[in-house]
């Protein structure tokens, strides 16, 4: 066998068994890839008043959570309406809550926010305090804490 | 005079490689290119003219690192092209030089005739005997597993034919005196025949080997379960895929080939193109 031909084997073996064994860990080495978050429930004053049909709230959610781009402020939320994806891990989307700000002090920005579910923020969502790796719509991640 | 005309042969003949090799380079510079600057080149939505960039303003693994990494899919339909391609390669190169071989040396009855009709499925195109395939899989209850690509695939007329015009060539005489010390057909067959059509063998395996790994038709028909499809498949979605990924799995779908064409190059031969050896 000629010296080219051994080259192209030792090529063709590498090969598949570096594709072989990324194939066969691919979900754990997905899972450690996998941005890491920290998540809470906004913290909610039902007290606040009423705007039409709806109740108002007050909204308290930690600074960390926000993220300012520009004219806009985003949260990252995990809520179950939108359900897991196929391989069980939780799914970020972003709530752009420039709009709801009123508010803030050391910790906390409050919102006002209605009680139905076509606010933005509700009561029942989970927000993301904390992330290993910047986020993007529709990322998959870990929850490592639940506050 | 003879200068200018192979210069001109030789400019002509470049002009010629780089038109078939645009397609590869482009593929591959576009999955060095995030997905941002790709999208632009292939928004078919608008009849404007698009520009084509040779040269990305960001190099990037991105791509590459996103199938290797994170869309486990597109390796695991990887390893359904090579379950469904090797056996068939290593099925036909088995299947077809033995039959090669009867047809070549052995006499039976209607052996020319019987050839003849192999000539013609030749000629048939696959899409004729697609649903008569599909028919015969569904009685055998192979269908949505891979033996519904891999058997048919394995019985292949161009094999055969290929094959029998290696074999042809071989002297009679040397079959005949192993005949005579006793040899039986098979051990003709092992000892003698096939190391004479290596070249046709390597050249068989080739092509059989680029035929089902480029295979669409077969596995979308015969195959219910998505997760059952090869990359071939894969890579003819781009409408639904992330353009980037789809090129970085371009590069990683054409790497078994590569590989197969570099080590077999030098035993290729045409079969059609070898003189009498008598």
């Amino acid at each position: 066998m000629t010296r080219r031909k051994k080259i192209v084997i030792e090529i063709a073996v590498v090969f598949f068994v570096v594709l072989g064994l990324l194939t066969y860990f691919a979900d754990e080495i997905d899972f450690m890839l996998l941005p890491q978050v920290k998540t809470c429930e906004p913290i909610i004053n039902y007290s606040h008043g009423k705007f039409g049909a709806y109740s108002l709230l007050d909204c308290y959610i930690p600074k960390s959570s926000v993220i300012f781009d520009g004219e806009s402020a985003i949260v990252y939320a995990i809520n179950e309406y939108y359900g897991d994806d196929e391989n069980k891990l939780q799914v970020v989307y972003p709530i752009d809550i420039i709009d709801d700000i009123k508010g803030s002090d050391e910790l906390y920005y409050t919102l006002t926010v209605g009680d139905s579910m076509m606010s933005s923020v509700t009561a029942t969502t989970r927000l993301v305090y904390n992330t290993s790796k910047p986020l993007s719509d529709g990322d998959r991640v870990f929850i490592v804490e639940e506050n | 005079m003879q200068k200018i005309k192979t210069f001109i042969k030789y400019i002509f003949l470049i002009i010629l490689a780089l038109l078939f090799l645009f397609p590869l380079i482009y593929m591959l510079i576009c999955s060095l290119m995030p997905s941002e600057e790709i999208a632009p080149m292939l928004d078919f939505s608008t009849e404007t003219y698009k520009s084509i960039k040779l040269i990305p303003d960001t190099f990037t693994l991105e791509q590459f690192y996103q199938v290797f990494f994170r869309r486990s899919q597109y390796l695991l339909k990887f390893w359904n092209s090579v379950i469904i391609t090797f056996p068939t390669v290593i099925g036909q190169v088995v299947v077809s030089s033995l039959a090669a071989f009867a047809f070549a040396k052995l006499k039976f009855p209607f052996r020319d005739k019987l050839f003849f009709v192999y000539i013609v499925l030749l000629i048939l195109p696959l899409q004729v005997t697609l649903v008569p395939n599909y028919i015969v899989l569904d009685n055998l209850k192979l269908l949505n597993s891979f033996l519904s690509v891999i058997l048919p695939g394995t019985f292949s007329a161009f094999g055969i034919c290929l094959l029998r015009q290696c074999i042809k060539y071989i002297p009679d005489s040397s079959i005949e005196a192993a005949r005579i010390d006793g040899a039986s057909y098979f051990k003709i067959f092992t000892n003698i025949i096939l190391p004479q059509i290596r070249g046709g063998l390597i050249t068989l395996a080739l092509l059989c080997f680029i035929d089902s790994w480029n295979a669409v038709e077969q596995p979308l028909i015969y195959f219910n379960d998505r997760a059952m499809y090869p990359l071939s498949i894969g890579l003819a979605d781009i409408g639904n895929s992330d353009y980037g990924i789809i090129f970085a799995c371009g590069v990683m779908f054409m790497i078994p080939p590569m590989l197969i064409y570099l080590y077999g190059e030098r035993d290729i031969e045409s079969p059609f193109t070898t003189s009498d050896k008598l």
